[in-house]
């Protein structure tokens, strides 16, 4: 009980931070917006007329891109390690009688609480008003999405924990790792183009990495393109994989993590 | 007389939004938030002659930083005049402050990735600073400051107490006639600061350096300067010497008593503050109570051994100034 | 006096980017280490960009009605733009909302020197900001070899035209919206970092087929269609208007113009109210 308490006390606050002290936050939110249906857009020109010659159907390509916006924050974890790293107060965070991942995480999750009651939602139910069929491929596949959605979660609070460390190990700065992990999650996760599109079977390859596990996953199973059995044993294994990977990185690197950013 | 500063009725306002946390309150506040109108100065008059040093100083809250900005040429008075070396800080800022050097003690200048030798060059070439006095002044704050040691070092590998340093160094570099330092010692050790206020010290009294320097460390301010400031809620509360100060605030007395007896001793007038086996130790105000009164008392209760008395420190003093101002406004 | 403002300022800006020039490459150049992971960092944010357009090309052998060479050549010219933007206005200085949002300004004003001369100086990084801008020239080398366009000195005048003032565009667009930093420093301190993603997701992608109304948006409210498309069009000989090479730099002037009232506007307000928050992470690091 004192853990859930501990837990959700943080993600409040963090979550109430989030709201920031004007209403401006929202203009993030608009930005968002204008870009989805920007890429909606893209994507019937893209595959317009060459529906033939794609995997996948446009219809499931438009919701496949929406989703991905929707849950954007959850698709490409980015926990406030790095905000922490950054600003050094890393070694505050020791000094809390609560493990570090819940830390972490509680303090992710109170931020994306704003958004998904201010963007995600509101975004998922204006779908038809874009022209785009937001429904799952079946109900079945709704209840492998949520589950695969928690996976992807897992997978990507891990990888971001890895990443951290690695910044830590090769004394690299902050944002430069940052930069680099989400241009290399946008190719290879799958967020912004789906799998199914890469050339030279790029996307069957491509599944079997991690970074896969973020987004291709959880959107493929939603829309019925992917494998979700399948999928959700990858998804499964990575997140056993890379756990311990991530403990492991973090113990042999504990001092230096505590003093990167003075 | 020829003012380095002069402030003229300055006037500042903020606007603090106030928040509660409470989930009802969290929405409501975004769409019509609670603003405090905070007063930060009212009607400051200040004028500070050239090379003089003033401190400047106040509780928490009581607008010195403020008034620093101001005179840096951050922030624009909401009404009033600020001028210093005849110019207007905000107006003319570009070439005021070609003039004037900054030094926030919580803030660096430095160039966080790279050694201290090369903010300095980097410093030479914005400032524009010939070549010749460049390499004059930075002798002059390499030895007087002792910067040979880490001048190769990044500046996120130096100690705070180097890094204050580098920091007046680099402010020093282009040789400013006004120097604002705004609390140019916090977290310093004993000796860093001595050394700090020893070269600002110098460098007032050599290059005739105007300095206005704020500080919560009344002991560092009356160590260096020879006229204090006192903020209190925007307005200028006290502006004199330290000796004024002293008497403005409370004279305040330490006495110190020497006695065979190690029972414990009352006197009337006085506050028993410490002191044990036969040593015992008072505090009493010098303008209510006379010290051969007390004498009197004591030496009615006990033979006298030995007598020291001596003022109370400024920061107590200045300390029972705080208080009493919290008083009044309660 | 130290500094005598006003006097020669390009010659004052020469003498800057030759100090912060020296000062990058000296941070690039401080471990063998690091600069590696510097550039391979950098290498894989470039091709990252405009990656899955390429993809996209190669899978249907073009997008709409360019075909895959082509839509090659305009990827080159989005990573030469970006290049430029990171090559002259680094450390923050194409998000002002971080120096803005992050009380990092006054720093700017405490330097002796007009705002704009700082801010088209102290992001000046040839040696670790010159990825993407080598990467993009390459591109649009081998596309240009490999459509046979015919280039000559004109040609390469119009390219340099369209990559700077598309470079400019995409500051103005920063600036624009960074301003609203000076109205909520922390609300908006990111706003920059959703700006040039909006930019960089929107940009390398051929506009033709798009409706009306939402190419008049990418060329006005979001001018991503100023960053690669029209250039390229014009570059690529597709654009039947005469008058066309002259869109891009009106555009440019256009936008510079509305962001310097804008954040001038802001500046306003910033002397009367500063800033009450000061973080120092990102700044001169």
């Amino acid at each position: 009980m004192l853990a859930l308490r501990q837990w959700w006390a943080t993600a409040w606050l963090s979550g109430a931070g989030a709201l920031g002290e004007s209403p401006l936050f929202l203009v993030d939110y608009l930005l968002r917006a204008l870009r989805v249906c920007v890429l909606l857009a893209l994507w019937r020109v893209v595959l317009g007329g060459r529906e033939a010659a794609s995997p996948m159907a446009l219809g499931s390509v438009l919701t496949y891109a929406l989703l991905a916006e929707v849950f954007a924050d959850q698709l490409n974890v980015r926990t406030t390690l790095a905000d922490a790293f950054w600003q050094g107060s890393i070694a505050q965070h020791f000094l809390r009688p609560m493990a570090l991942v819940p830390q972490f995480a509680a303090e992710t999750l109170g931020g994306w609480l704003v958004g998904l009651a201010l963007f995600s939602l509101p975004l998922l139910l204006a779908a038809p008003l874009l022209g785009v069929d937001a429904r799952p491929a079946s109900a079945l596949a709704l209840l492998a999405f949520a589950a695969s959605l928690a996976l992807a979660i897992c997978v990507g609070i891990a990888i971001d924990f890895i990443a951290s460390a690695l910044t830590v190990a090769l004394e690299q700065p902050v944002w430069l790792v940052q930069w680099v992990r989400h241009a290399v999650a946008v190719i290879l996760s799958g967020a912004v183009v789906p799998l199914a599109l890469l050339p030279w079977g790029l996307g069957e390859l491509l599944e079997w990495l991690p970074f896969a596990s973020l987004a291709w996953a959880p959107l493929a199973i939603y829309t019925g393109v992917g494998d979700a059995p399948r999928l959700l044993a990858l998804q499964i294994f990575w997140t056993l994989a890379l756990w311990p990977l991530a403990g492991w990185l973090w113990r042999a690197n504990r001092e230096k993590v505590v003093g990167y950013g003075g | 007389m020829d003012f380095a500063v002069s402030l003229r009725n300055v006037s500042k306002v903020y606007r603090q939004r106030q928040r509660s946390e409470r989930l009802g309150d969290v929405f409501r506040n975004l769409l019509r938030p609670t603003v405090v109108r905070i007063e930060a100065l009212r009607g400051i008059d200040l004028s500070v002659p050239r090379g003089e040093i003033v401190a400047y100083a106040g509780p928490n809250g009581a607008g010195k930083s403020t008034t620093i900005k101001l005179l840096a040429s951050l922030l624009a008075p909401d009404s009033g005049q600020v001028r210093v070396l005849g110019m207007d800080p905000v107006r003319d800022r570009v070439r005021y402050v070609g003039r004037i050097g900054v030094v926030f003690g919580q803030r660096t200048e430095l160039w966080w990735d790279h050694p201290v030798a090369a903010s300095f060059a980097w410093k030479r070439v914005v400032w524009n600073i010939g070549r010749e006095r460049y390499e004059r002044m930075l002798g002059l704050v390499r030895e007087l400051l002792g910067l040979d040691a880490f001048m190769n070092t990044l500046a996120r590998e130096l100690s705070l107490g180097q890094r204050m340093r580098a920091d007046l160094a680099m402010a020093l570099l282009h040789e400013p006639e006004v120097l604002f330092l705004d609390e140019p010692t916090l977290g310093l050790d004993v000796l860093a600061r001595r050394n700090i206020l020893r070269f600002v010290r110098d460098v007032n009294r050599e290059r005739g350096v105007t300095v206005v320097v704020t500080s919560h460390d009344m002991d560092e301010l009356e160590q260096l300067a020879g006229r204090i400031v006192m903020l209190h809620r925007g307005e200028i509360a006290f502006d004199g010497d330290f000796a004024s100060l002293r008497r403005h605030a409370s004279d305040r007395r330490v006495f110190l008593l020497e006695t065979p007896s190690f029972a414990s001793l009352e006197l009337d007038g006085a506050e028993r503050t410490g002191g044990e086996n036969g040593r015992h130790e008072f505090v009493y105000d010098a303008s209510r109570v006379r010290l051969s009164d007390l004498l009197e008392q004591a030496a009615a209760q006990t033979q006298i051994l030995d007598v020291e008395t001596h003022r109370a420190p400024i920061d107590t003093l200045v300390a029972d100034l705080y208080e009493r101002w919290q008083r009044e406004r309660t | 006096m130290a500094v005598e403002p006003g006097r020669a300022p390009l010659r004052r800006l020469l003498s800057l980017w030759a100090i912060y020039a020296r000062m990058d490459l000296l941070w690039v150049a401080r471990g063998l280490r690091v600069s590696v992971a510097w550039y391979l960092g950098d290498l894989v944010v470039s091709l990252s960009a405009v990656t899955w357009s390429f993809l996209l090309a190669e899978r249907f052998d073009g997008i709409g009605t360019w075909s895959k060479l082509q839509v090659v050549f305009m990827l080159g010219l989005a990573l030469a733009v970006r290049g430029s933007v990171e090559f002259g206005f680094g450390l923050n200085a194409a998000f002002p909302s971080r120096r803005i949002g992050r009380g990092q300004l006054d720093h700017m004003l405490l330097m002796p020197q007009p705002l704009w001369l700082t801010i088209a100086s102290d992001g000046f990084c040839p040696a670790s900001g010159s990825g993407q801008l080598l990467a993009g020239s390459a591109v649009i080398a081998w596309a240009v070899h490999a459509l046979a366009l015919p280039v000559d000195a004109t040609w390469l005048a119009l390219l340099a035209l369209h990559v700077f003032s598309a470079a400019s565009i995409m500051l103005a667009f920063a600036y624009l919206w960074g301003s609203l930093a000076f109205l909520a420093p922390r609300a908006a301190e990111e706003i920059n970092s959703s700006t040039m993603r909006l930019l960089e997701q929107l940009k390398p992608f051929p506009l033709d087929g798009v409706g009306f109304g939402l190419t008049f948006g990418l060329m006005t409210v979001v001018p991503a269609g100023f960053l690669a498309w029209l250039p390229s069009r014009v570059l690529l000989g597709l654009e039947p208007e005469r008058s066309a090479w002259l869109w891009t730099p009106l555009a440019a002037l256009v936008s510079v113009a509305l962001a310097a009232w804008v954040f001038r506007a802001g500046l306003a307000r910033y002397a009367r109210t500063g800033s009450t928050r000061y973080l120092s992470h990102g700044f001169r690091r």
